[in-house]
């Protein structure tokens, strides 16, 4: 095997935008918290909220048991706000720009260069997109079409004062302040994010999405989304994420929280391409992300389904606590490390109703000196009766320098349940690589074939043009890793 | 057809193969035998194109369409298009791809090699059925992953099953027959003896020499310490049955 | 002291052996007994063991009781088999059974030089191993020899039927030549009013691409029996083993076994049965060894509990660092009838290598209302359907025999 690293196909996301923005000086204490939430128009409740977070992140310590490594974060050298100053007196009237055409043509070019279309002509069909650049919202397409089924989707700072009894209700519920480091540092200095709230039995007519993009130096971006399903109703949604290339690295520091009540489901699916630093691990996003959803209600499902293809450092754990019973929680996810990124990822599914039932898939794929952690806890609480679990974890290590780990946590309380756990570890092995080319397929077809076919139960769980995004984006970062 | 000439081979720097020779005719079956560690797999695995192999010095040439063709200049792929096939002694596990789905691509990938029509699923269907029944497989296996959940039989009859669908002009069978039950045997040295034709070869490297029962050698090489140190008919198989290997090797 | 019994006998019984070439195993063992007597709750691989005060029972070793009275006894075939029968410890010629060609593979030596164990072995930790090295007086041999193909199975027919508190301590030794393909079947069955201590040994080494079918029965009918069973077998290149246990009855059925993977290519299926009612305790320990890559394993053990009965399935799957794609596998499944019944599961990986795959499960399951119910609205009374749904979950073991009279008979003793 070559001792050839992986060379990444260009980072495309990896251009700057240039244009004007209003950006708040670095440092974190009250009097920064005060100001964001003077700019956003905020009421006083959220503000307080935001002081309560504040108070409780000052007495915590940043955790250290993932198996991470990385340059430690100065929280007073970042600067917690920043927005396109187009945007930003419009704001404090409290409107949104009438349309998006009286956006930064700049903002609207940046864009564009990521293959999304502000221009509603252009809109990308069946999906609603929620722009969100730095810390703010810039825009929302699609938004006759939801209004119409009474499908509330906006930004989190909108929200707050359009609908503040439903957010009220339900924000923090499922990820509190005390849940974490990062969980309260977003509380307290959240800038934006998505709201959706899906009303009772409707099956929300088109895909929704919001897109992430870092764009100004020095910033950690902290956004906030919440997402409520009503009883009876589905709703399918998509988050992707890109930022430039920069030699520092970025903090992403985000909460996103789910609420599925009876009978209702939730698809949450991202794929992640953060700036994911260069060949020798300088530069690149730490993104660590607190995401969690709640089967509140009986029959309820919540999926979460991830590519994570980017960013220096991931830590995450999609989780869900199966409240409701009969409820179903599912993970799906890929992750691709390569070059010095380091990830250690996985998920909780905590069963606390009966006849609960929760699906774990994971696929690691580590290449040249990455490492890859899975760690999943499932936890059958003593009131789950009849629980299940299918837990799956593969990892696939490329080249031999490459690690990777599976740590499962099995705490089982109740006699009735049910657990399932397969793991395997594979080489993308010279010897698979031959039995394919030996039965005449090249080199660049056998490895597709060959992930292809790794990452296929998790693949089909995503949209399909997402999908078909995801296994190219796969392909082409291992393209040169073999051979 | 196949002209291996002073063959030498290293692994990680240790020599394998010190120097073979080995000339295979259109139409017939070579049989390699030798104790644990001689080298038989190698050679196949050379032959097939293996990346872990180093060849030192030698040549290995392969008649195609009254040209010699230089095999160790070409990738494993371009000699599976050529009429190559090597059958694994551990075929590999390929999860989320089904038979069906790879001997399709397979073959068409040396069907547009070799200037013939790729086939569509409707026609390519047929072709595989008449194919399974040659080795009594069940056709429902089609659906299934490539060799994910097969027993070591069902792997080893996947592989004739391949060779029955790409039909190769050079078989290389590398312990074919290891692992196999009597009954297992029989359907595997069944499925080789019809695809056999006096146009294709086939060189099974053997470690047990029942399989010799039923697919009828034409040479027998005894390889031992890298090299081919004694060659004969079939009669040359049941004496190292019945004595071993010592009297060959010293 | 209780141990002074065992230490008595063990003296009257030197003399007789002490040419034997085993002689100094059989002394260094006792001796290991001795210094560590019955294993306790303390001892990881006997956490789940409740031995029930064992060490106030003062066993006989089976050879001072040979001139008891014995009872008739049937041994039950309705299909050809190679029968060795051995009646309370004791080789009967006349229940015996054996086709010309069988009677060349037997072979029985006196005071047996015992195969030694592979490197990597506990069992001579363990007490019950080594209490058994100690008091055997004979091995039975059985050699295939390369390249055949026996169509009978052979049988080990150990019937015990005295109603005494002896203990018995058999040993078996196969060897399966290279290519040969064999079935065995090994079963113990002693009678209501045993209270006794049987303490089997077997050893199994599979040559080069041989297939084997081993199946093991203890089915002790008495509520004072207990049964410790060793299993250890060993494989060679390519070939194949299919082992299904069966374990019913007795105070404290017990089978600790272990397997080796010593060349490539081979394969091995462990299948575990047992049930347990009353006040009953099975236990079961496997381990398997991979020591060499391209190798497969799988193991399902199941168990099905009534009453206040007990369960504990201890599994370790070891792979080495240089054993590449092995493929294993191990599910334990758990069908219990009443509430109290506990069940105990450690399944355990130590992978070293990183190129494999593993899977391993875990159910404990109750008989499912609406299967009962779906069954009973098509006419059937609770009790037989309570029936059909064991007998499903049973069937998956008894059908991985693949032998379709070894299963028949199978069926029939599981109730």
């Amino acid at each position: 095997m070559n001792d050839t690293p992986i060379v990444d196909k260009e980072y495309k996301y990896g251009f700057t935008t240039d244009i004007a923005m209003e950006q708040l000086a670095k440092g974190l204490n009250e009097d920064v918290i005060r100001k964001i939430s003077s700019i956003k128009d905020e009421p006083d409740w959220m503000l307080q909220s935001r002081l309560r977070s504040f108070k409780i992140w000052q007495k915590m310590t940043e955790p250290k048991w993932a198996k991470v490594n990385y340059e430690p974060v100065d929280y007073q050298d970042i600067s917690y706000y920043s927005a396109p100053k187009s945007y930003v007196g419009m704001d404090k009237k409290g409107d949104k720009p009438k349309s998006l055409d009286d956006l930064d043509p700049e903002l609207v070019k940046t864009f564009e260069r990521l293959g999304i279309s502000l221009n509603e002509q252009k809109r990308i069909s069946g999906v609603a997109v929620d722009m969100v650049f730095d810390s703010v919202s810039v825009g929302t397409t699609n938004k006759e079409i939801l209004d119409k089924y009474g499908v509330i989707f906006c930004s989190i700072s909108d929200a707050i004062k359009k609908y503040p009894e439903l957010v009220k209700k339900y924000y923090g519920s499922v990820v509190p302040a005390t849940d974490n480091f990062f969980a309260a540092l977003n509380g307290a200095v959240f800038t934006d994010g998505s709201f959706c709230y899906i009303p009772k039995g409707v099956t929300c007519p088109i895909d929704l999405s919001t897109y992430f993009r870092i764009n100004a130096e020095e910033t950690g971006q902290f956004e906030r989304t919440l997402l409520v399903a009503d009883e009876g109703s589905y709703v399918n949604y998509l988050e992707g994420c890109t930022a430039p290339m920069r030699d520092e690295n970025q903090l992403h520091a985000a909460v996103v929280e789910l609420i599925a009540l009876k009978d209702a489901e939730i698809k949450y699916s991202t794929v992640q391409n953060w700036y994911a630093g260069d060949k020798d691990g300088k530069g690149g996003i730490y993104n660590f992300v607190t995401k969690r959803g709640k089967c509140v209600g009986q029959n309820s499902k919540i999926s979460w389904t991830q590519v994570e293809s980017g960013s220096a450092i991931t830590w995450k754990y999609p989780s869900v606590i199966l409240q409701g019973d009969n409820s179903q929680g599912a993970f799906y996810s890929v992750a691709l490390t390569h070059d010095y990124m380091q990830a250690d990822t996985g998920t909780k599914m905590i069963h606390v109703g009966k006849n609960t039932k929760s699906t774990i898939i994971s696929k690691g794929i580590s290449a040249d000196k990455s490492s890859n952690v899975y760690r999943g806890q499932v936890k059958i609480m003593p009131s789950a009766e009849g629980a299940r679990n299918y837990s799956q974890c593969d990892s696939m290590l490329v080249g031999d320098q490459s690690n990777a780990g599976t740590v499962p946590y099995i705490e089982v309380k109740n006699k009735t349940a049910i657990l399932e756990h397969e793991a395997s570890t594979s080489r993308l092995s010279e010897d698979q690589l031959f039995y394919l080319q030996s039965r005449g397929l090249s080199m660049e077809e056998s490895i597709s074939m060959l992930v292809n076919g790794f990452c296929k139960e998790v693949f089909k769980q995503l949209p399909l043009e997402f999908s078909v995004e995801a296994v190219k984006l796969i392909e082409m970062k291992l393209e040169n890793s073999v051979g | 057809m196949l002209q291996v000439k002073n063959l030498h081979v290293s692994v990680e720097g240790v020599e394998i193969l010190k120097g073979i020779n080995l000339e295979v005719k259109p139409g017939e079956i070579h049989a390699i035998m030798g104790p644990n560690g001689s080298g038989k797999s190698t050679l196949s695995k050379v032959i097939a194109g293996h990346p872990s192999y180093e060849v030192t010095s030698g040549e290995v040439t392969f008649d195609v369409n009254f040209e010699q063709k230089n095999l160790l200049d070409m990738e494993a792929d371009e000699r599976a298009k050529e009429g190559v096939f090597l059958a694994f002694q551990y075929p590999i596990n390929i999860p989320g791809i089904t038979n069906y789905d790879f001997l399709k691509t397979s073959f068409n990938s040396v069907c547009e090699y070799q200037g013939a029509p790729k086939l569509e699923d409707e026609e390519f269907k047929k072709l595989l059925n008449e194919k399974v029944k040659l080795v009594e497989m069940d056709p429902r296996f089609l659906t299934r992953p490539v060799n994910e959940g097969f027993s070591g039989g069902e792997k080893k009859r996947n592989e004739i099953l391949q060779m029955a669908v790409l039909n190769p002009r050079l078989a290389l069978l590398d312990e074919t027959d290891s692992g196999l039950d009597i009954d297992a045997l029989k359907i595997v040295s069944s499925g080789i003896n019809k695809l056999h034709t006096k146009n294709n070869s086939v060189i099974m490297v053997t470690h047990y020499q029942r399989l010799l029962d039923y697919v009828v050698p034409d040479f027998v090489h005894v390889l031992s310490d890298g090299k081919i140190v004694k060659s004969g008919g079939k009669e040359l198989a049941l004496q190292l049955e019945k004595e071993g290997y010592d009297w060959v090797t010293t | 002291m209780a141990l002074s019994n065992y230490k008595e006998q063990f003296d009257k019984m030197k003399p007789s052996f002490k040419d034997v070439p085993s002689y100094k195993h059989k002394i260094k063992s006792f001796d290991d007994f001795m210094l560590k007597g019955w294993p306790t709750k303390k001892e990881e691989d006997w956490r789940y063991a409740k031995l029930n005060k064992i060490e106030k029972v003062e066993y006989q070793n089976y050879i001072f009781n040979i001139d008891k009275p014995k009872a008739l006894f049937e041994h039950g075939f309705d299909f050809p088999v190679n029968n060795l029968v051995f009646r309370n410890g004791i080789f009967d010629k006349q229940l015996s059974q054996l086709s010309r060609e069988a009677i060349s593979y037997i072979k029985f030596k006196d005071h047996g030089c015992f195969s030694p164990l592979p490197g990597l072995s506990k069992l001579k930790d363990s007490s019950f191993y080594n209490l058994n090295i100690s008091f055997n007086l004979e091995t039975f041999y059985i050699d295939i020899p390369d390249n055949v193909v026996v169509p009978e199975p052979i049988v080990f027919s150990f019937v015990y039927d005295l109603d005494s508190t002896t203990m018995y301590h058999p040993q078996i030794d196969i060897i399966v030549g290279k290519n040969s393909q064999v079935k065995f079947i090994e079963q113990h069955k002693s009678n209501e009013n045993e209270i006794s201590l049987i303490n089997p040994i077997t050893k199994l080494r599979l040559h080069e691409n041989s297939k084997v079918k081993y199946v093991r029965l203890a089915q002790l009918n008495g509520p004072k029996i207990k049964h410790t069973g060793h299993f250890v077998s060993q494989q060679q290149r390519d070939s194949s083993l299919h082992f299904v246990s069966v374990n019913l009855g007795g105070e404290f059925n017990r089978l600790d076994s272990e397997f080796y993977h010593e060349g490539k290519g081979s394969y091995l299926e462990v299948n575990g049965l047992c049930f347990s009612k009353g006040s009953e305790q099975v236990n079961y320990l496997s381990r398997i060894f991979h020591e060499q890559g391209y190798n497969e394993s799988h193991q399902l053990y199941k168990c099905v509990l009534d009453d206040k009965s007990s369960s504990s399935f201890d599994g370790l799957m070891y792979i080495a660092p240089q054993a590449q794609k092995v493929n294993s596998s191990q599910l334990n499944k758990n069908l219990i009838l009443s509430k109290e019944a506990d069940v105990n599961t450690k399944p355990q990986m130590d992978i070293n290598a990183d190129d494999v795959k593993a899977a391993h499960g875990a159910t404990v399951s109750e008989l499912n209302e609406e299967e009962i119910f779906y069954l009973m609205s098509r006419g059937i009374k609770k009790a037989d359907a309570i029936k059909i749904i064991e007998r499903a979950f049973i069937d998956e073991i008894i059908l991985k025999v693949g032998d379709l009279n070894i299963q028949h008979w199978l069926r029939g003793l599981v109730k």
